[in-house]
């Protein structure tokens, strides 16, 4: 055995661990650094070397009586997990833990669709269910729902929800219609949520509140508890849906563009989490940057000014759907034409515009719950396959869209990067996500990006910015700026886990939560 | 009017173009046939894709250079995979790298070959290749002996989707003196199941 080691933890009792493991799971399923699919469980996409968050080992339970006797292993033999679903957040660290040595309990066989009810309109899942064996779950059974899926398709319905991430039709902030959770805690115990702790309720998935303090969230973007089952609500297939896309001319616009569309999403005249997307982002679907600069640095505006009337790109993008009975979403599309058309220049695209367009095209299935991978084409604007995502919050008000938009560039182009980021529009926030490209093949690239990420932490964090979800290596630089008071949400956070995990074993360190004693430092 | 790939596949002659998506017949095959014979893949459009299909195809079960929806793709091998995971060997853009990389993991196969492939304004290719120590330092033999290495790739793909010995990295620029006919930055790799494979 070469593997890294769990901190603290000896070869003896490591193998003693896995060997109990083996018993419960079968020889296959558990992966040690002999086999080549351990490999397999690296963040080999962010811009730090993949050694400092590589696994031991890996472990696949298929139950969650399973899952209940790994966790019992781990908790007696002090083994650090780090559970994921089905670990394809590949810009926020992928299936890696947040430190080498960890082990990693992949959930990803656990994959049924438990049920879907047709007439209250929820599903119940496992953690490895995809968004794609959702969707062809609902479609081999011609049930009248949709799904709701992240841009990477080959995501999973459950990893997603739990790290607070977002699809795109009006049930597109998936925490939200999560209801009911089943949880497994450290000592290995099975704990239901909500009215899922109510004997014989059939109201798990209904109700999120139950009775006394609501808790799912403290399950979510943490390592309280390791999330077996989830229950969701569904979106009915509506009557009418009617896509669209504005496409503006000048980079100023998006002020304008922000403030008219705000009334019209907290109406809910457009009820999906609209994206606003710069050029780039939509370029990388047709060209490359290598196309246009053979040079170092980003490109200058002349250049991303002959990007847009080439493949007639707007310098940003709006995306959004109207759904419902096509009679309403008639009336609304009125409304919404005549508040875009205010703006100077603005161009207003329906899809029979845009027949064969593959921006369009994807864009209009994801806001109709159909997975696909065509936002990976973003990948080859430099080649090289490194990308992190910056993922900073701000209030949808133009003031803010404009202030975030400079200020991210102005430090991308500092390191050398080309701005391409969106803004995903939600109730009343907007998540703004900049897609940080890099080579990771060139090894300058990669520490540029690095450099260049932690900066955006501490500059955003100064204007009162904070990141909704980050990658694994910046867990807890992001976590240290939610300093308020203190540092008491932290401080908090950590006696929570003290509580619910005294032995420190589930996911340490994640989003900066580390057990008692431990800290960044001795981990590393 | 006629698009550069058509152009390329027409100058080729050996090749057959497949527009849009990869012919299930090609990723799923005859079940059960030659053991560790590599599927190949390459993306038309590539500058040295042409090259790796024609010399690949002594050698391969099945190889192919076609134009790549990653929606589709990805399907296909998911389902060819469940029931019968085997070699693939891609010259391809790196979202699809990506892609099929993760996608290997959940059918029991690892990665065992990445190349990264850089033409410069200059003339020079800048490559990096991680892979089976001595596979990739026979290749920056070949890589530095001739230009073509989208030919030497092609002729390596049994050696680069079966290696089993200790991983290493080599980084060097090969000097051609020529502008690349196609699109100029891009990646090659290789995938296998365990039973073959080396992780790196």
């Amino acid at each position: 055995m070469n593997a890294k080691l769990p901190r603290g933890v000896s070869k003896e009792q490591f193998a003693s661990a896995m060997n109990a493991m083996r018993k419960v799971v079968g020889n296959q399923w558990v992966i040690v650094d002999d086999n080549p699919l351990i490999a397999g469980y690296m963040d080999t996409y962010s811009a730090a070397p993949v050694s400092s968050t590589a696994a031991s080992a890996a472990v696949c339970p298929a139950s969650v009586e399973e899952v209940q006797q790994i966790v019992k292993i781990a908790h007696s033999h002090r083994i650090p997990i780090w559970s994921i679903a089905t670990g394809r957040n590949f810009a926020y660290g992928g299936p890696a833990p947040r430190s080498a040595g960890q082990v990693v309990l992949d959930l990803r066989r656990m994959n049924r669709v438990l049920e879907v009810n047709t007439e209250l309109g929820y599903a119940i899942v496992e953690p490895g269910v995809g968004y794609v064996d959702f969707y062809n779950y609902m479609q081999k059974h011609k049930l009248p729902y949709w799904i709701d899926c992240a841009a990477n398709g080959m995501g999973g319905v459950m990893g997603n929800t739990l790290d607070h991430g977002v699809g795109y039709t009006a049930y597109g902030d998936h925490l939200l219609m999560q209801c009911g959770m089943e949880v497994v805690m450290s000592d290995g115990s099975l704990m239901r949520t909500g009215m899922g702790a109510l004997p014989n309720s059939t109201c798990f998935p209904l109700y999120k509140y139950g009775y006394g303090p609501y808790i799912d969230g403290l399950f979510t973007q943490s390592n309280f508890g390791v999330v077996t089952k989830i229950g969701l609500w569904l979106m009915p297939e509506p009557p009418a849906f009617k896509p669209f896309k504005v496409q503006f001319e000048s980079e100023d616009d998006l002020y304008q563009a922000t403030e008219l569309m705000l009334p019209l999403k907290i109406n809910m005249i457009i009820p999906n989490a609209a994206i606003t997307t710069h050029l780039l982002w939509e370029a990388s679907l047709f060209t490359t940057k290598h196309e246009w600069s053979s040079g170092p640095g980003a490109l200058p505006q002349s250049t991303l000014r002959r990007i847009a009337e080439k493949f007639d790109i707007g310098m940003w993008n709006f995306y959004a759907a109207l759904y419902g009975m096509p009679e309403v979403v008639e009336e609304n599309w009125k409304l919404v034409e005549a508040t875009f058309q205010k703006i100077k220049g603005a161009k207003i695209i329906l899809g029979e515009d845009r027949k064969g367009d593959p921006s369009f095209d994807y864009r209009a299935r994801l806001m109709r719950g159909e997975p696909n991978l065509t936002e990976f084409s973003l990948l080859n604007w430099v080649g090289g396959g490194g990308h992190i995502n910056f993922s900073p919050i701000s209030p949808a008000s133009g003031d803010d869209a404009m202030k975030q938009f400079h200020m991210i560039r102005q430090v991308c182009e500092k390191y050398g990067f080309d701005y391409i980021g969106e803004f995903v529009i939600g109730w009343r926030e907007q998540h703004h996500i900049l897609m940080l490209m890099f080579n990771r093949y060139d090894a300058d690239e990669s520490k540029r990006a690095h450099d260049c990420f932690a900066q955006l932490i501490d500059d955003a964090a100064a204007q009162g910015y904070g990141e909704y979800r980050t990658n694994l290596h910046f867990m807890d630089a992001i976590a240290e700026t939610y300093n308020a008071n203190d540092g008491a949400l932290l401080k908090m956070h950590r006696r929570v886990k003290r509580a619910l995990d005294p032995a420190g074993i589930l996911a340490p360190g994640k989003n900066g939560i580390w057990p008692i004693g431990e800290t960044p430092e001795t981990e590393s | 009017m006629i698009h550069r790939r058509q152009l390329l596949a027409a100058g080729a002659g050996l090749v057959v173009m497949t527009p849009l998506k990869i012919p299930l017949t090609f990723i799923t095959g005859a079940i059960g046939s030659a053991a560790a014979s590599p599927d190949v893949l390459a993306e038309s459009g590539l500058a040295g894709s042409l090259e790796l299909i024609s010399a690949a195809r002594e050698n391969a079960r099945a190889a192919r250079v076609s134009d790549i929806d990653s929606t589709i793709l990805i399907g296909q091998l998911s389902k060819a995979w469940a029931r019968h995971p085997r070699p693939l060997f891609g010259m391809t853009r790196s979202d699809v790298a990506v892609l099929v990389e993760a996608l290997a993991r959940d059918h029991g196969m690892a990665v065992v070959y990445r190349g990264w492939h850089d033409h410069r304004a200059d003339g020079s290719v800048h490559h990096v290749l991680h892979g089976d120590a001595k596979a990739v330092a026979m290749l920056k033999r070949q890589f530095n002996s001739t230009g073509s290495f989208g030919k030497i790739l092609g002729e390596q793909i049994t050696v680069l989707t079966a290696s089993g010995g200790r991983p290493e990295s080599v980084n060097f620029e090969v000097a051609t003196g020529r502008q690349p006919s196609g699109r100029a930055r891009f990646v090659s790799w290789a995938v296998a199941p365990v039973e073959t494979a080396t992780a790196i």
